[in-house]
């Protein structure tokens, strides 16, 4: 009995510890008004300096790369300051076509279409990242993703922090959008919301950040002294954030609801489940291989252990969390240990008070209309969708133990296109 | 030496820069300082301890000890988390051994906090006021408030709570705003509210001060929901631990009793806010506030007039746009908390506690634009000093009683003495709360606070068996006089009302205290009371019971009529006499011995008692036997000598004696070489009188010897007559009974009474029985060894005769000289003799006996002994029973 009950009592710690730092996190960008005021893009833009390569790899999203294409050719920065480069795989013929025939239609002179080799293995993302890396003529590399959509001053913002800031990685903004589409939709949203516009920010001040996919801009010899994307891992874009990191690359982020690249929430909840199983596997690739072990400091270190096993801790958490409640509901506990019981849960209370705030927040930031169904969804699903994730990680664990590499890709129809865009007055 | 002043310069040249750079930080410490100072003087002495300093106390240690919410059964009279913060430091005084009392600790601890109070006080007032003045007005009047030092000396949950309410707003209206010290905040005032939920009245005002701090719409909207959900997390963990029990939802009282059969927080919170009736205007003198703010008043006038006057001027600010940010947020805590006080239900003097802070502020508010005025910085700021200065000579001038005033060494020593005294630690105490953590500490288990006496099952039923007679000691104070008074406490004052003041303690009490009508006027003092044992509580309850059942007019004892027409009998009025003696009852005595005078004494040529009163054969009251009866003359005489003895009055033994002197010439007659004790004036010259040998009293005549001015000789002689006597009689049988009647010559030859008195005079019955009763008393009281061979003479019969009687023990009322029963009934008059016999010779055959033949006849809830309760016999037997075998303590 008091082996289980010690075992509980520090189960229950790393409950409440858990639920604190998440709290902390997801509030870190408005726990002050500086810190938050500085977490937005600036107001003013420097004249342009710094040039870019757009890179924009896709497979099989022929049915939202053209109007990818069309907004970033249309930026608003000198076009001799920036090239676009889409990748693509020669047996994904129709996504060609819609390539080369949206670069026709908008008489897009900056831009061209990389066919990369099929016979290289692995073909994916970072192999068509690391292709289109070799023929970038620019200081500066940004991401985008074929779904995604483009705000036309991000080039700006990015030049303007550039000059400001002695930075090397600037991550932006990136927001799903379609909080109401399914019952996860809204909790989606929030974890984009939280952790781009708040938590990123904790990132980097701790120097150490699974960066994002896309809307993730690197300074081009940087990329190329580390060789690029490790084609290895199916979260590339946080393996390589670490890796930079290792080696001191200075990162910040920017949230600002106007400039966010905007995306869309996974279909189904199959879909959803087999992007967080790749993200999830993809972060104990990054443990497994032993990246994080050569950190600079004990801080980053312990940082990015926690930000990339989180996911597994929280679905054991989750998992656990029934049992944990009815052996503290149940038993004859002594009275700290059975008021501890409760500040998990309330806790969590306390959380998901935040994200209906975060929700109502990010309705207005996009100037979107308030759906009823997307909070009732909010609260309803807050524990099927930590359920949703744990099976995620579950599944990872067991694609990694079973060795299962293979990229299970998530489908895009450009939902989010449908919302209304933010598009606010800049000087 | 150039050093050391160079060093010394140095480090006040970086104070005076730290000064100069955080000047607020400099007050506050000022402040802190001051008012630790200010109360710490005295504090182990002053003020007396009070019943919820020990309750928090007891809990905090309960806590430490072994994670228990209360030392007894929790019942959510309050939420637990003041008790919660304390209980670390009474468990390291616990691991030090108590090098001081956790009493004195929780003072000490309390009085820190009430000093960061104070500090906070200022701080909240600099930032809400954007300026000193009306901080520091505000903080020097409450740096020198005998009123609040009064109750913020004590362990009281007001103190804390207000200490937390103060920090939570700190924290809100300090800077940097960030959101953390916003849910900071959040976490403070639900540990306010766990300290004392009418920190829960606040909470609009405190959203009000989130509203006015954060400019920011983004952060405002996370910190109302982040400061709103910790309060509500951290409040309903008191909640969830209830649900967690069982223990939270309404459960159905028995609606007769009122009392809870199960404990539930809901109904203890409608219990308690049901406590003291419906809400009324606080200057209605019925009002639960009304009394409280007199009382108030009286401590410190000025400062409660000055409030009253800021509140009333910080009203009329509210509609003047420009000051009203400023006020609206101390004025609505001001409103909300004085709310708390006005709602109805039950006001304590400490519930002002957390309206003095936000009260003085209002105050320094109100007055400081008679400073701001005055352009000349300097002669503003020394306007400020000299007000500052008198606020605080005022206050400590009328604080100097708490420095110097000892009112808590009379309730230790009453702890000490029952540490000396009361050897069985499991010995069953009421007491005042105060002495628990004293008494637990040293070992007591079954030492228990008068509430819980009372209320609680775990005490009053399984302890207690619902029987106050189980308990042995009490420890009385003011606060367990004043439960009695308002009748909250009806068991504990049974209980007081059958005990025997055993300690006293009220050496340089205040308090004017009359434990008769349970009044006591202050609390420095303690007395300890010893519960009587079962036979005292008999003593003193049938007393009361014959008191109102015989006992009329001014002292006439009725009783049924005899046949001679009588309903008063100077004999009764007699014995009467000697239980009010017994009980020390004066009063009763008094009465009843006038009316003796008035009805009995009124013989023209002497002083002896008539025997009878009642109905005269003409149909009027008057004397229906105007001769004496000299065994009633007998006992009055020395019920006389024992109110002599006891008040001390000359005039009983002045009575005593003339009825000595009469006695001595008209009711003795020498008979051979003995003098006899006749029963009742009659004729000097007869050749033979009857005689009743149970009218004979040797006890009574040593003390008329004693007492007596010139015939000392005589009555010795007639005590030494009286056992011959007797023994001649005894030694006329086998059996050694003595019949009730005899015939005797006054040549000393005795024969049957029978010719004479008639039939059955000579057998061993309703006159003789009375004999051994005498004897005991002989030897009880008189410690008179001559008794002792008579007593062995009837102890022996008596065995002889449970011996045949094995199954029910009977020994009847009546029997013949030869040892046969007469009557085939028992009595308990003389049934009273048959253990007087046993108990005084110590040697009751068996322990159940005593009580058998007569607790067994005692009506516990009528309070008199067989089944007649006009039997007057009976009554007064039984209570001269008690009152010879049982000192009341024991």
């Amino acid at each position: 009995m008091t082996l289980v009950l010690y075992i509980y009592f520090i189960f229950l710690l790393l409950m409440i510890l858990q639920s604190s730092v998440m709290l902390y996190l997801n509030l870190y960008v408005w726990l002050d008004e500086d810190r938050l005021l500085d977490s937005e893009a600036p107001k003013k833009f420097l004249p342009p300096k710094n040039s870019f390569t757009i890179m924009l790899p896709a497979y099989h999203e022929e049915a939202v790369l053209g109007e990818t294409v069309k907004r970033v050719a249309k930026m608003k920065y000198p076009k001799k300051l920036y090239e676009i480069l889409i990748i693509l795989q020669p047996k994904d013929r129709a996504t060609i076509r819609i390539a080369k025939e949206a670069l026709r239609k908008n008489r897009v002179k900056n831009a061209r279409v990389l066919i990369v080799d099929p016979s290289h293995t692995p073909l994916n993302k970072p192999y068509q990242l690391n292709v289109a890396l070799k023929h970038t003529q620019h200081d500066h590399v940004v991401i985008f993703d074929s779904e995604d959509e483009v705000h036309p001053k991000i080039l700006s913002i990015a030049d303007t922090m550039y000059q400001q800031k002695d930075v090397d990685i600037i991550q932006a903004g990136v927001q799903l959008v379609n909080y109401a589409d399914r019952w996860f939709s809204s909790a989606n949203v929030l974890e984009y919301f939280f952790w781009f516009k708040s938590r990123m920010h904790a990132h980097m001040k701790m120097q150490v950040a699974p960066l994002g996919g896309n809307t993730v801009f690197f300074k081009t010899h940087q990329l190329r002294e580390v060789g690029g994307w490790n084609e290895h891992c199916l979260t590339e874009d946080a393996e390589i954030g670490i890796r930079l990191c290792e080696k001191g690359s200075k990162m910040c982020a920017t949230y600002d609801a106007e400039f966010v690249t905007r995306e869309e929430t996974p279909l189904t909840v199959g879909q959803f489940i087999k992007q967080r199983t790749r993200w999830c596997q993809g972060f104990l690739q990054i443990i497994q291989a032993g990246t994080i072990k050569r950190l600079p400091s004990r801080k980053q270190r312990i940082v990015a252990y926690y930000l990339l096993g989180f996911p597994m801790a929280q679905a054991v958490v989750t998992l656990m969390s029934p049992l944990v409640l009815f052996y503290g509901m149940s038993g004859d506990m002594p009275f700290l240990v059975s008021m501890l019981s409760f500040v998990p849960v309330l806790l969590v209370i306390t959380l998901l008070g935040t994200q209906i705030i975060g929700l109502y927040e990010f309705v207005r930031e996009q100037q979107m209309a308030f759906k009823l169904r997307g909070f009732v969804w909010l609260i309803v699903g807050f524990i099927p969708y930590q359920i949703l994730l744990s099976i995620g990680a579950l599944r990872a664990w067991k694609r990694q133990l079973t060795k299962s590499n293979d990229w299970e890709k998530t489908i895009h129809v450009g939902a989010h296109r449908s919302q209304p865009v933010v598009e606010k007055a800049t000087s | 030496m150039k050093e050391v002043q160079k060093y010394i310069s140095s480090k006040l040249t970086s104070v005076r820069d730290f000064a100069r750079k955080h000047p607020d930080a400099v007050i506050f410490s000022g402040i802190v300082i001051i008012k630790l100072v200010v109360l710490l003087l005295n504090i182990g002495k002053y003020p007396y301890i009070e019943n919820d300093e020990a309750t928090y106390t007891l809990r905090a240690a309960s806590f430490a000890r072994n994670g228990a919410l209360d030392y007894y059964t929790y019942w959510y009279d309050h939420a637990p988390a003041a008790w919660i913060i304390m209980s670390p430091l009474v468990f390291i005084n616990s691991v030090l051994h108590y090098p001081i009392s956790n009493i004195l600790l929780l003072r000490l601890f309390t009085v820190f906090i009430v000093a960061l109070s104070t500090g906070l006080t200022y701080l909240i007032g600099t930032k809400l006021f954007k300026q000193r003045i009306p901080a520091l007005l505000g903080a020097a009047l409450l740096v020198a408030s005998p009123l609040a030092a009064y109750y913020q000396r004590r362990i009281l949950l007001d103190s804390i709570m207000t200490f937390l309410l103060l920090l939570s707003i700190y924290l809100i209206v300090r800077k940097p705003r960030k959101l953390q010290t916003y849910a900071m905040s959040g976490i403070v005032f639900g540990l306010a509210i766990l300290s004392k939920i009418n920190a829960a009245f606040v909470i609009p005002a405190m959203w009000l001060l989130i509203w006015q701090q954060l400019n920011h719409v983004k952060i405002r909207r996370h910190a109302y929901v982040l400061w709103t959900l910790l309060v509500g997390s951290v409040t309903s963990i008191w909640l969830l631990f209830a649900a967690l029990k069982g223990e939270l939802l309404p459960y159905n009282s028995n609606p007769e009793t009122g009392a809870f059969e199960k404990i539930s927080l809901i109904d203890t919170l409608k219990f308690q806010s049901a406590r003291g009736g419906e809400a009324k205007w606080p200057w209605d003198p019925s009002s639960n506030a009304y009394p409280n703010i007199i009382d108030w008043f009286q401590k410190e006038p000025l400062l409660i007039v000055l409030i009253a006057f800021a509140f009333v001027v910080s009203t009329i600010m509210l509609l003047q746009k420009k000051r009203r940010e400023q006020t609206l947020f101390i004025w609505l805590v001001f409103v909300f908390l004085s709310s708390f006080i006005i709602r109805g239900g039950v006001v304590l003097g400490f519930y002002i506690l957390p309206l003095l802070p936000f009260g003085v502020l209002l105050v320094g508010r109100t007055f400081s634009p008679f400073f701001t005025v005055i352009k000349r910085r300097s002669i503003r700021n020394t306007l400020i000093a000299a007000t500052i200065l008198g606020i605080l000579i005022i206050g400590f001038s009328a604080m100097s009683k708490q420095w110097t005033n000892d009112e808590t060494t009379n309730q230790l020593k009453a702890v000490d003495w029952v540490k000396q005294n009361v050897k069985d630690k499991n010995a069953l105490i009421i007491s005042d709360n105060y002495a628990l953590p004293y008494l637990v500490q040293a070992g007591y288990t079954n030492v228990d606070y008068q509430f819980k006496v009372e209320y609680d099952p775990d005490v009053n039923a399984k302890k207690y068996d619902k029987d106050w007679r189980n308990g042995a000691y009490m420890i009385i104070s003011h606060e367990v006089l004043r439960q009695i008074k308002e009748g909250t406490t009806p068991f504990v004052r049974e209980a007081f009302d059958h005990s025997v003041k055993v300690a006293d303690f009220t050496q340089g009490s205040t308090s004017y205290i009359d434990s008769k009508k349970y009044i006591s006027t202050n609390g420095d003092w303690a007395q300890v009371y010893k519960i009587k044992s079962d036979e005292g509580v008999y003593l003193q309850d049938g007393w009361a019971a014959y008191k109102q059942n015989f006992i009329k007019s001014y002292g006439q004892v009725v009783t049924p009529k005899d046949q001679l027409g009588s309903t008063t009998r100077s004999i009764d009025q007699a014995s009467t006499m000697q239980i009010a003696v017994s009980e020390n009852d004066q009063q009763t005595f008094d009465g009843v011995w006038q009316w003796t005078i008035d009805h009995f004494q009124n013989r023209i040529d002497d002083k002896l008692l008539s025997s009878g009163w009642g109905i005269t054969p003409d149909g009027k009251e008057g004397l229906t036997d105007t001769n004496t009866t000299s065994s009633a003359n007998t006992q009055a005489g020395l019920a006389l000598i024992m109110a002599h003895e006891k008040w001390g009055d000359a005039k009983y033994l002045a009575g005593a004696r003339r009825l000595m002197t009469d006695m001595q010439s008209k009711e003795t007659r020498r008979f051979g070489d003995k003098i006899l004790q006749i029963p009742f004036v009659t004729n000097p010259n007869d050749p033979s009188y009857p005689i009743n040998p149970s009218y004979g009293d040797p006890y009574a005549y040593e003390k008329f010897a004693q007492y007596s001015e010139n015939s000392g000789e005589f009555w010795k002689k007639m005590a030494t007559d009286y056992y011959t006597f007797i023994a001649s009689l005894q030694d006329q049988n086998t059996s050694r009974l003595v019949s009730d009647w005899v015939v005797v010559t006054t040549g000393g030859t005795v024969s049957s009474a029978e010719r004479l008195i008639g039939p059955g005079s000579d057998g061993y019955g309703f006159e003789a029985y009375k004999i051994p009763q005498t004897l005991a008393r002989a030897k009880i009281r008189g410690k008179d060894p001559r008794a002792d061979p008579l007593l062995n003479r009837f102890a022996e019969f008596y065995n002889t005769q449970l011996a045949l009687s094995i199954k029910n023990k009977v020994i009847y009322s009546v029997y013949g000289l030869n040892g046969s029963p007469l009557v085939n009934y028992e009595d308990v008059a003389t049934n009273v003799s048959v253990i007087s016999v046993f108990k005084s010779l110590n040697i009751l055959p068996k322990s159940t006996l005593e009580r058998d033949k007569l607790v067994g006849q005692y009506s516990d809830k009528k309070y008199y002994w067989g089944a007649d309760k006009a039997n007057v016999r009976n009554q007064l037997d039984m209570l001269r029973f008690y009152d010879l075998f049982y000192d009341r303590l024991l």
